[in-house]
């Protein structure tokens, strides 16, 4: 039987992954309600076949839960503490979920442009926020995509 | 320096719920994929939304597809309809194991999925403000203009 642990555990590593989902969609509402900060840390690249900073920023918030979660859980062990070990495993468990969620966002949107720029004349991906394909250049198209790029699925362009 | 044994079964925990969201990621590509190889796609099922403001239908079956496989997993871990009943105890052991491990590797892609689902339409919900409207000239960022016409689907 799946026990009720196992069921409290999941709901708190999808508490995680919801807040990774929160904080990219406050970094990518800004992008989209502040054309001004286009081209600005955080909406800039490491590298054009890097997803932009602000997903690595979300990723990175990340870590910080996890590991304090697995340092407050081991501390609560050698202590002997079960309520500071429970309370840290919680920590652990929130973070993990967080570093899923962000980790798998960083991994899909850095393949994407990975993909597109090493294969340009192949009809790869749309950039999977229709925002985020104007972080490469300064201008901020609603269709998104970059000059190698076909326009996003929510857009047509019918040619003249 | 070896890991102990509790810790060696979480770290793998830990990477069947990873490597179940890179999953998802796969999937979701492919459907994405798909939709800029047939352009003619774009405007049917499952590459329409419900409302405009919410994701689309393809992004809700990429997260339908990762939930199917924890339910699977469970399916096979609690096996509530005694089809592994008959089988030998060593069989049945392999499989529960095996149902636990698809249950968790469902339970990461829906730790990817479900959470995307929720930021694609908080994201949908924020209106885009025109660089113009701020005072901002734009370089276009693509080469669109005076050749064709873009359509909101």
């Amino acid at each position: 039987m799946v026990e009720q642990k196992e069921i409290e555990e999941f709901v708190i590593r999808f508490g995680g992954a919801m807040k990774g989902a929160l904080e990219s969609a406050a970094t990518e509402g800004y992008f989209k309600a502040h054309p001004e900060a286009h081209g600005k840390f955080p909406y800039t690249q490491l590298h054009p076949n890097l997803c932009p900073n602000d997903n690595l920023l979300v990723a990175g918030l990340a870590i910080p839960l996890w590991v304090i979660g697995a340092l407050a859980e081991e501390d609560g062990k050698k202590k002997g503490d079960i309520k500071a070990r429970e309370l840290g495993k919680n920590v652990e468990m929130f973070g993990e979920g967080d570093v899923i969620y962000s980790g798998n966002l960083a991994l899909h949107h850095s393949l994407i442009r990975t993909i597109s720029n090493t294969w340009p004349t192949v009809n790869t991906f749309p950039l999977e926020r229709s925002v985020g394909g104007s972080r490469r250049k300064t201008g901020g198209s609603p269709a998104g995509g970059s000059p190698g790029q076909r326009t996003d699925v929510g857009h047509r362009i019918i040619k003249l | 320096m070896a890991l102990k044994p509790e810790d060696e079964k979480e770290a793998i925990e830990f990477l069947t719920r990873f490597f179940g969201g890179t999953a998802s990621v796969l999937t979701q590509m492919a459907t994405d994929w798909y939709a800029q190889e047939h352009p003619e796609a774009q405007a049917n099922f499952p590459y329409t939304r419900p409302h405009e403001n919410l994701p689309a239908y393809h992004n809700m079956i990429v997260s339908g597809i990762s939930i199917g496989e924890a339910l699977l997993g469970l399916g096979i871990e609690e096996d509530p309809l005694k089809v592994l009943e008959k089988l030998d105890s060593k069989t049945k052991e392999g499989l529960k194991e095996f149902g636990k491990g698809l249950r968790k590797f469902g339970e990461g892609g829906v730790l990817y999925t479900v959470p995307r689902l929720t930021r694609i339409a908080i994201v949908r919900n924020i209106e885009l403000v025109p660089a113009e409207a701020k005072g901002q000239q734009e370089k276009p960022s693509q080469p669109t203009g005076g050749r064709g016409r873009v359509i909101k689907l």
